[in-house]
């Protein structure tokens, strides 16, 4: 365990993992488009404050054997989803999920997880280069 | 990475519930011109599909299904044939209350959000792919 609470690998699985959550409230908002009356979710963005506090602050329960495992709280129940406000129309079916809207969400959300993955890679390779091993493309 | 691989579930379940919407716009179009074979017969009805949401226990996802299948109420159109079996007394046929036009732009819509649903899949399967490409 490193002295630094959050290393930047670790904000990194959280913020891929957050990307994974969002990526499947947009497509549960894509497949459900023609649904009467569909609400719109997305998740809430994400705050380093709470990412930080909820690694920090992490309540598990009391070990008392060796053979026990320690249950912690997954990373995905620390994101929220929330209805979308604020959607560019409501269809004429009653669901605020606009296809065009969700798409740039899902572009945008890809974006942000190459980002992601790409940084991940550049943390991999600087230990492969410490290592005097070959870097990976 | 369970939430990422449920996004494939979820797109699956939004092209499969569009899917059945082809299928009714197809039944449709088929049926334009069936009309019934005794006078005062009701010819075919056009048939409407309403979506809803379902939670899926097993995954705890929220999925589209089929809610039901309808009528449209709407009335038949009339036409002149006297020599039609369905013709009635003044010699007019009841015919089906499809409206090709209507039944095109419906299936223009389905084709469009079964892409939709198949961009995110597409989508989602680089974003896998990117992370695997970690372990390399």
């Amino acid at each position: 365990m490193s002295a630094m609470p959050l290393s930047l690998p670790d904000m990194l699985t959280v913020k891929m993992s957050y990307d994974g959550e969002r990526q499947k409230v947009l497509a549960q908002n894509i497949a459900s488009m023609d649904t009467p009356d569909y609400k719109a979710v997305d998740l809430m963005p994400l705050d380093f404050k709470n990412v930080l506090a909820a690694k920090t602050q992490q309540v598990s329960m009391a070990i008392t054997s060796d053979q026990h495992m320690v249950g912690g709280r997954p990373y995905t129940q620390m994101f929220r989803s929330v209805v979308s406000r604020n959607t560019f129309e409501r269809t004429p079916v009653g669901s605020t999920s606009v296809v065009e809207e969700q798409m740039m969400k899902v572009a945008e959300n890809a974006t942000d997880y190459t980002l992601s993955t790409s940084l991940y890679k550049k943390i991999g390779n600087l230990f492969k280069e410490a290592m005097g091993l070959q870097p990976s493309a | 990475m369970t939430g990422i691989v449920d996004a494939y579930y979820l797109a699956g379940a939004g092209m499969r519930a569009q899917g059945d919407r082809l299928r009714v716009v197809a039944e449709n179009i088929a049926n334009a011109d069936s009309t019934g074979l005794t006078p005062g017969s009701e010819p075919y009805r056009r048939k409407t599909i309403t979506f809803k949401n379902v939670l899926d226990r097993e995954m705890g996802i929220e999925k589209v299904t089929v809610s039901s299948y309808g009528v449209d109420s709407t009335p038949f159109q009339k036409k002149y044939m006297p020599g039609h079996p369905a013709a009635d007394a003044q010699g007019y046929v009841l015919y089906p209350n499809v409206e090709p036009v209507v039944e095109m732009v419906d299936m223009q819509e389905a084709q469009r959000a079964y892409e939709a649903n198949v961009n995110v899949i597409d989508v989602t399967r680089s974003m896998i792919s990117q992370t695997l490409s970690l372990l390399k």
